[in-house]
Formats: C-alpha cells, structure tokens, sequence
C-alpha cells in the first residue's frame, strides 16, 4: 500500500520525541491516508500505544534493515476529539526471564527481574579470591553489587575473567529481555582487562576466531556461547560505562535513572526504561567445551574451532519454545529412549534441588526490596528473594601461622631449591664449559654461605632449625659439586646462540623470586 | 625457521623442565595454580616446537634428532606429578615469597633468554 508520507522516528530516544513527528505528519494528513513510521525494535511497544490511543489502524509491520516500518490508516475521528491530554498507555513491555533464568551460576545477587538494568562490578583481585570464595571478595567491591541491587537492578555480580566471565553475563542477560542497561563499575581487572573486553564486546563484537574484537584481555575468547546469544546480548543492552567508578551513590544513581519512565540524564547519558527487549529471551548456558581457555595460545584457535564446529556446529541454544520442542522430540523417541531422557531430567532436577539446598543453608542476608518502576509493583509480590548464587565450594588450604624468620628461611631455601636445578641443568649443557655457570656458581655458593650464617644466628625452635641447616647444606653440596672455574664465553666462541640472556644467570637469579619477608634484623643479610 | 632456532628453543626448556621437576618436588608449588598453568604452557611449547619442525628444511636425520629431543622432553614432563584440584598458594596463605610465582616467572619465563 502506497503510504502519502513517511516519517522516520528511529532517532527517537522517549514517548515525545516518537509522537511528536509522527502527530506533525498526521496533523497535515486526511482521514483515511496512509502514514508509513520507521522505528526502531524498542519503540514498537510504545508506537503500539500510541496508535492505539490516536485512533491509527496499524496496517502492516515490516522489518528492514533501517528499522521496522510500521505502515497505519489515520483515523476517520476528527483530530481535536482525540485524546490529546491522555497519556500513552503504552504498555510498558515486561516479559518473563526464560524459565531456568539466570541460567548460569556465579557470584551475583538477583533483584527484580522486570528492572531493565543490571550490574557488574569489575573483580579486581589476586587469582584465587574469586567466586566461589564469596567471602573473600573485597568489601568495597561486595557494597557496590548489594547497592546495586538494593536500589533496583534486575542482577548485580562481580566479574573477573576476560573469557568464561563475560560468557555467563552474556548468558544470563540474554536470558532476561527485560534487562537493556549494563552499569560496568569498579576498578579495571588487572592482566584480565574484563571491564575493557565487555565494552569491546557491546562495540564491536567477535571475530571469526570468537575473539572479542579489540579488546586488551590475554585471552578473550569466547568459545562456550553461541553467536546468536552475543549477537543478541549486542543488540539488547545499552552500556552504562562506569569503569574505574567506585562510589557506591553513584551506581546507585545509574540504576535508578535506568528504570525511569521518562529520560532521565545521567552523565553523559539519556537513561530511561524502554521495557523488554523486542524479542524472547534466549535461555543458554557455557557449553563447556574449552574450560580452560586462558590455557589457548594465539596458534592454537584455528584448531580449536575445528574441533567446536566438528563436535556441534554451535553451542546448543534453547529457545523459549524449547518445552514444545522437547514434548515433540519425546513424541520420536522409543519407550527405552524415554526412559534414559527421564532419568537424565530426573537426575539434574535432583542436583538441583541438592544444590538449592545447599545454597539455602548458606543463604546471605537479603537485601531489601528495591524500589520498583510503577509497571512492575503489580508484579513485585511475585519477585524472587534476591539471594546470592554461588558455585560449589572448594576447599580451601589451611594457612598455618608461622614466626617471620622462619618464613624467611623457607622462602630462601624454596628459591635456592629452584636455582640449583636451574644450575645443574645449564651444567648438562654447553654452559659446563663457558664462563657464566662458574660465575653463577660461585654467586650461588657466596649467597648460601651468608644464608647459612644467617640461619646459625637465629632463633628459631631447635628442630625447625636443624631441618632447614640439613637442607641448606645440602644445597651448599650440590653447588659446590658444579663448575666453579671460568672458562671462555660460550657466546663469543659461538657456541651458544640464543642471543644476549644466559641461562645460567637467570638460573641464579631465581632466589631473587623470594621478595618477601624482609630478612630479620640482626641476621647477615638482613 | 633454522635449526638453530630449534636447538636453542630445546636448549631452553631442557632449563624449564629442570626447574619445573624441582617445583614439583616442593610441596606448595605441585599444588599450585601456578604450577599447574605452566606444565600446560610448557606442554604447549612442545607441541607448537613440532608442529613447527613440520616446516623445516633440514636434512631428515638432523629432523628426527630435534623430534626425539622434543619427545624426550615431552614425556618427562607428562611424568612429572600433577595435583586434581590446584588451588592459588598465595592467596591461601601458604605462598608467601611476595607476588612472583616460580612456575611462571621462574622456569617457564626462563624461555625469554632467548632472543635469537
């Protein structure tokens, strides 16, 4: 149908600034023309509403690569009997996350799912103080996620890898349409560059070799997840980029200029909610099939994709629609395949009731309810109780306190222990005849001879004292047992080619590993 | 690539495995992360040493003399012991020689001498 005008709304960025071109158009317009309105997928709610309020029939809707034209029939009523002064009713769209949402475990708080914003705290802290250790997750950093989701947020969570980190906040976004805001807040993951990486990934998304596309992260890769659920995740959420913010207000004042009806600024920001995503949500989880992917080397991703694509094309994606799905393919399956799918649904139903139990044992305190946008108090009664979701926990290595001379010895003889196989392997090498080893030998010898003084003078319980005097003599032997008289440099002979290092110099250099403790006072050395 | 190249590439990790065996005799660093993840760096250094020997133009007795060192190598470190569940040592308070690790900034780092 030939439509007498077209008004383009895709720069449209809140109900006024959608109505007012569109109403400017129709106020030159005879009853009964065609108006042709591109919008944009998350004004499609609010369009609905506001035809439905200005009396347009909505003749045709089609999605192009400029938007979605929505073709309408201005209505016969005369314009001033409209009702002008009426709000839009637009219906908010909320929409229920997918059934198994958030589909990944991790260490996040749940709020209402009907928010439009969620969280993530950059978890910048040594490896091994991560989830799921919740405990040990700094308490600044522990503040900004409750605040989060005290003031409102749909998830609120901590984040620390560059790879499997942002594949479960991938998966457990696209789970959840309602969700259009990501707040990325605290400090930058040192080495792991996350906060860099999740912002690369909302701009510019993966490459062929699923590597976030300029992103500073080692290993960015994203090998566990499907396209469509990035590509989704890219479309869905709009980022709040707060890196290097540590200020618990102002995350607080992020989200809740995320769930206001009208745009709200915010920074550089115009924040409002835009309800629901247009489409359902995407319910997935990490595949599992490279776990470790911090171990891929550069060389290596060809290979691993082959092997990804040879085992499943894509990592499995479940539509909403997946219960339909499942009753058909039940439908094809013989009476002993049924059994075997029973059991299996069975068997995880049972590991997650297990897990529920446990993780209700462990239940940390409840945050309080946050304020709710008007669109979703109906709702709030029916909201989940915001709980922290934690992985199964590990066991963690009981740390014995221990006198800092002590420490200080052990940590010396731990590093002299990596110098003298450093040493004895360069020995079974051309460096047995060159200049360095001697030179690192008799080094080696010197700094054992004072470490040995040292362990004579202090005070130390009698038998930690003989341990640590037998294994230090022990390593005395084993250096003096190596060459100790120079001879020609194996480089300027040209023996040895690998350039300016020297092996049996950095052999040596290994005890400079050990930095701490401080050596004590009053010991040679110290 | 030269045969040079290869020979002191072994040269190098015949240092790392050395160390890496020693570490795995000291009771925090066998069950350490860190340990952990440079057996795999090492393991992985290997295997990319022969793939890349694929491309060498040498004569075919002086190939299959760097392949034996690079499988020699290789099954000693498969032999070295490994822990189930390696857990950072330092943040369980165990570690306390300051922020360095001798897996990796020690043997596997040991690789960096050679610039040529």
């Amino acid at each position: 149908m030939e439509a007498s005008k077209v008004v383009d709304a895709t720069a449209a960025c809140c109900q006024d600034t959608l109505a007012t071109p569109i109403k400017n158009a129709v106020a030159a317009m005879a009853a009964g023309e065609v108006l042709e309105v591109i919008i944009t997928p998350n004004f499609k709610s609010l369009f609905s509403g506001l035809a439905e309020q200005q009396g347009y029939a909505i003749l045709e809707e089609m999605e192009q690569e400029d938007g979605i034209h929505v073709t309408v029939r201005i209505s016969e009523e005369p314009q001033q009997e409209r009702k002008e002064d009426k709000p839009i009713t637009a219906k908010m769209l909320k929409v229920p996350p997918v059934a198994n949402y958030p589909t990944e475990a991790g260490c996040f708080l749940r709020g209402n799912h009907y928010s439009p914003v969620a969280v993530v705290v950059l978890l910048n802290a040594p490896y091994g103080t991560m989830p799921p250790k919740v405990e040990s997750i700094p308490p600044e950093i522990e503040k900004l996620v409750k605040v989060a989701v005290e003031t409102g947020a749909a998830l609120s969570g901590t984040l620390q890898t560059e790879n499997i980190g942002i594949e479960k906040v991938v998966c457990n976004i696209v789970g959840n349409p309602n969700i259009r805001y990501l707040v990325l807040c605290g400090t930058e993951v040192a080495g792991h560059q996350s906060g860099s990486a999740l912002r690369a990934l909302l701009v510019n998304g993966i490459n062929n070799k699923r590597t976030i596309i300029g992103s500073q992260g080692v290993t960015p890769y994203l090998f566990n997840i499907p396209l469509e659920a990035i590509e989704r995740f890219q479309k869905q959420v709009s980022l709040v980029d707060l890196v290097g913010e540590m200020d618990p207000e102002i995350i607080s004042k992020a989200v809740w200029c995320c769930y206001q009806e009208n745009p709200t600024e915010f920074k550089d920001y115009m924040l409002h909610d835009p309800g629901a995503y247009s489409e359902a949500g995407i319910s997935t989880t990490l595949t599992g099939k490279v776990e470790h992917p911090e171990e891929i080397e550069e060389w290596e991703l060809d290979d691993v994709l082959r092997k990804i694509e040879a085992g499943e094309a894509e990592p499995s994606v479940q539509p909403v629609t997946i219960k339909q799905e499942k009753k058909e393919q039940v439908k094809e399956l013989g009476e002993v395949r049924i059994r075997s799918f029973l059991s299996k649904q069975l068997q995880r139903i049972s590991e997650e009731l297990r897990d529920l139990a446990e993780l209700l044992g462990e239940e940390t305190e409840v945050p309080s309810a946050p304020p709710l946008p008007v669109e979703e108090r109906e709702v709030a009664a029916e909201s989940e109780p915001s709980t922290v979701v934690k992985e199964k926990p590990v066991e963690k290595p009981v740390a014995l306190e221990e006198a800092p001379t002590l420490v200080y010895f052990k940590s010396q003889l731990r590093g002299f222990h990596n110098v003298l196989a450093g040493l004895e392997a360069c020995d079974r090498d051309i460096c047995h005849g060159g200049r360095s080893l001697p030179l690192a030998v008799v080094s080696t010898i010197k700094k054992l001879e004072r470490l040995k003084a040292g362990l004579e003078e202090a005070t130390l319980p009698a038998e930690d004292k003989a341990n640590l005097m037998t294994r230090l003599q022990g390593y005395l032997e084993r250096a003096e047992a190596l060459p100790q008289e120079p001879g020609p440099c194996q480089k300027t002979v040209g023996t040895c080619t690998v350039g300016v290092g020297c092996f049996a110099s950095a052999s040596a250099d290994l005890v400079k590993l050990v930095k701490t403790p401080e050596p004590p006072a009053g010991i040679p050395g110290g | 690539m030269e045969v040079k190249y290869f020979k002191n590439q072994l040269r190098g990790y015949n240092v790392v495995l050395s160390i890496l065996t020693a570490e795995s005799e000291d009771d925090l660093c066998r069950g350490c992360i860190g340990f952990d993840g440079a057996m795999t760096k090492a393991k992985k250094g290997l295997k990319k040493l022969k793939l890349d020997l694929q491309d060498l133009t040498a004569p075919e007795e002086e190939k299959e003399s760097l392949v034996a060192h690079i499988e020699e190598l290789s099954q000693r470190l498969e032999g070295l012991p490994e822990a189930d569940a390696p857990t950072c040592m330092k943040t369980a308070g165990l570690c306390k020689i300051g922020s360095d690790c001798f897996p990796l900034d020690g043997a596997i780092a040991m690789m960096k001498q050679i610039t040529t």
